[in-house]
């Protein structure tokens, strides 16, 4: 991924030299300072991302990271395309999915829509450097775009609709969770991830086509080595064995304020009805609804696929399905997981998203 | 259209030949001939299929109240090819428009074979869009469309997902009523009943369907017109569905109503929501909507038409009956649908479509 232009066009003949490439150690300050530059120019919440986050992001994350750059000679960041790596287990075998985020170009340098710009020159070689069959290549390129963004990576990157997304929601108070401590399951609360998680998750991926790897070192950084954000993990275990983990902090999601439902892994069921471990699931709900009420943060939300088994479990204790701006799209390399498959066989919740 | 490929692939602009084929609207004539090739396509590789006869052909295509959509390709006078829509009035923006509902799209398969794609099919559907699409034309062409067709329409023809479609579905609880017993129960929840459709004489709807649509219609960006001419064309002159009419009224005049129709969709038996037109929670009416409501799970519950245990329907999941009907009961449910749409102003994207537009399943082909 390395490609030298004097010129774009002429209508961006300001453009001084550039190069395309790969991120390189040593560009950090330079994303960073365009970054911070872009998106507090739009937003005026925006608070400026520090070294720290932004190596947690990309350089500390078990997954690897994604980062293609449009880089003058003297070392300005013109643009951006860069995306969130997860390790992933595609029907049962190793692989990559990555999360387009943080994708920016400087408003000097902008080219519009028709003819394409910076966004676009970034992310062809983000596509083609970094798509590809599994184990090592991203099968499947996502995001949750902005319209102006997905409209471009509609055109011009191939990007597709998954599906339009709706969330959760639910009153605490208003949870119906029977048989709570009759089920043979314990919740304790945890600083850190245990080492039996991976277990888990393999128990709760051999029931989806897809699932991001939730292992103790993935989860570990994404829940609690992230600067800034205090995240609540409680773990399930019926007699010593662990059958669930889920994850809570404060904040909002689409706008709306509310404890978020971050993550969920849920161990195989116990009886041949329930899709998952029914028990352990309430009991895990339990504990959102408390801490919920205690935090008073307000309505919990919860993010899954609509052919997810909890998609239905939710809504049988009193989650509601509610619309959100949010529309899921992707780009597969590998012809069998096109988006069809994706929104019947994909596992997902929050955490797989920057959203929480 | 952007998507067309070279020159050369393209259809005669003069004459809309392509080779040996003619493609153009469809004339009076051509009705055996497309329904021959429309029986013949669609019997393939299914079993269950009943042949469409020319009554229900005409009621779809010459009887609708909002015109007739059709290109055909031709090929020694045989109708080989078909892009077709069920046009529809919308209101949106202020003004009258059409909407199309893509429908029974077929290429006879003699005729999908030694054609470099895009196929006929696509190239019959590129007249359409000539045709009727268009900023001072149809609006919006739309469809809940099977895989194959999305992934042609996706490449060659400007087709973009609206939404990817769930659908509300209702446990019925077994409350079997004769007729004379839902009817006593409807009357105590003052809501009157009539069936409408293949095989009942009543008359169907008056002007008052329209007054009630443009007391409720400020509520949605967009939304199909439904008046006496569309719902007596779609519902009681139809030639092959019984549908089932709830109403309520205020000093007489109609006040919101439901259609219900039993019938096989997703799954054998189901209870169908066709449609709903009543006063959303906020409205200072709301209590004929709740009302109706108690009416239609009854309805449902009677097994009135035939047995079901669950009823299905689908809002647009921005609207207020979305959240409404899950406090009664219903549930959001994963669907294999998506609806799609070919827009022909910037305005009405998909983006805002989404938003702004109310459907339920009258607006489909599909019950």
């Amino acid at each position: 991924m390395h490609s030298r232009h004097s010129l774009f066009s002429s209508t961006l003949s300001s453009v001084p030299p550039y190069t395309i490439r790969e991120y390189q150690p040593g560009d950090e300050e330079a994303i960073l300072e365009t970054f911070n530059r872009v998106f507090s120019g739009v937003d005026p919440n925006f608070v400026p991302r520090t070294l720290e986050e932004w190596r947690w992001t990309y350089t500390d994350n078990p997954s690897g990271w994604r980062i293609s750059l449009a880089v003058t000679d003297d070392g300005q960041v013109i643009s951006q395309y860069a995306g969130i790596a997860q390790r992933m287990l595609l029907d049962g075998e190793p692989a990559h999915f990555s999360q387009a985020v943080d994708s920016m170009t400087d408003p000097a340098f902008r080219g519009g829509l028709k003819r394409p710009g910076f966004f676009v020159l970034t992310g062809y070689p983000y596509a083609e450097g970094y798509g590809g069959p599994p184990p090592d290549k991203d099968t499947v390129m996502w995001g949750l775009p902005v319209p102006p963004a997905w409209r471009i990576g509609n055109l011009y990157l191939k990007y597709e609709l998954i599906r339009t997304h709706l969330k959760l929601i639910a009153d605490p108070d208003a949870l119906e969770l029977p048989g709570l401590g009759q089920h043979g399951v314990d919740i304790e609360e945890l600083t850190e991830f245990p080492e039996d998680a991976e277990e888990l998750f393999l128990e709760h991926a051999a029931r989806h086509g897809a699932m991001a790897v939730r292992d103790k070192q993935q989860l570990d950084w994404r829940y609690t080595q992230r600067p800034g954000y205090d995240y609540h993990i409680a773990a399930a275990r019926r007699r010593g064995r662990l059958v669930g983990l889920t994850i809570q902090r404060a904040g909002s999601f689409d706008g709306a304020p509310g404890s978020l439902v971050c993550d969920w892994i849920c161990g195989k069921p116990t009886d041949a009805i329930a899709p998952f471990d029914r028990g352990a699931a309430l009991e895990m709900l339990a504990w959102h609804k408390h801490r919920a009420i205690a935090g008073g943060a307000g309505p919990l939300t919860a993010l899954f696929p609509d052919t997810a088994p909890e998609w239905i479990g939710f809504q049988e204790v009193g989650f509601r399905a509610r619309d959100t701006s949010y529309f899921l799209v992707g780009r597969n390399y590998v012809k069998q997981y096109d988006m069809r498959w994706l929104r019947r066989h994909w596992y997902y919740t929050l955490g797989d998203t920057d959203l929480a | 259209m952007s998507n067309r490929p070279d020159p050369a692939e393209r259809v005669d602009s003069k004459d809309r030949t392509f080779g040996d084929y003619q493609i153009r609207p469809f004339q009076p004539g051509d009705e055996a001939s497309l329904l021959e090739a429309f029986n013949l396509v669609f019997a393939e590789g299914n079993p269950d299929y009943v042949p469409r006869t020319m009554a229900e052909w005409r009621w779809a295509f010459q009887e609708n109240p909002a015109g007739t959509r059709i290109m055909v390709a031709v090929k020694d006078g045989q109708v080989v090819a078909q892009n077709a829509c069920l046009p529809v009035r919308v209101w949106v923006g202020g003004e009258e428009r059409i909407f199309g509902q893509g429908v029974d799209s077929f290429c006879h398969p003699a005729h999908r074979a030694g054609l470099r794609r895009p196929g006929l099919w696509v190239k019959t559907v590129w007249e359409f869009i000539d045709e009727y699409g268009g900023r001072d034309k149809d609006l919006l062409h739309y469809g809940w469309p099977i895989w194959s067709a999305w992934r042609i329409g996706k490449t060659f023809l400007k087709y973009e997902v609206v939404r990817t479609q769930n659908l509300m579905v209702r446990p019925l609880a077994t409350n079997p009523r004769t007729d004379a017993e839902l009817d006593a129960h409807l009357a105590e929840l003052e809501v009157e009943r009539f069936d409408i459709g293949a095989g009942c004489d009543h008359a169907g709807f008056d002007e008052q369907a329209r007054w009630l649509w443009d007391r409720l219609a400020g509520d949605w960006g967009a939304s199909a017109i439904r008046d006496a001419a569309f719902l007596n064309w779609r519902l009681t002159a139809h030639p092959r569905h019984r549908y089932t009419v709830l109403a309520t009224r205020k000093d007489g005049i109609l006040w919101s109503y439901a259609i219900y129709r039993h019938g096989d969709w997703t799954e054998k038996d189901m209870g169908l929501c066709v449609d709903w037109l009543a006063p959303a929670p906020a409205h200072a009416d709301a209590d004929h909507a709740e009302r109706l409501h108690a009416g239609l799970i009854a309805l449902a519950e009677s097994n009135h038409g035939g047995r079901a245990t669950t009823l299905t329907g689908i809002f647009p999941d921005p609207s207020p009956e979305f959240t409404r009907f899950q406090e009664r009961g219903w549930r959001v449910m994963p669907s294999e649908y998506f609806m799609i749409g070919h827009h022909y102003h910037r305005r009405y994207d998909m983006l805002w479509l989404r938003k702004h537009w109310w459907y339920t399943l009258i607006d489909t082909d599909l019950v």
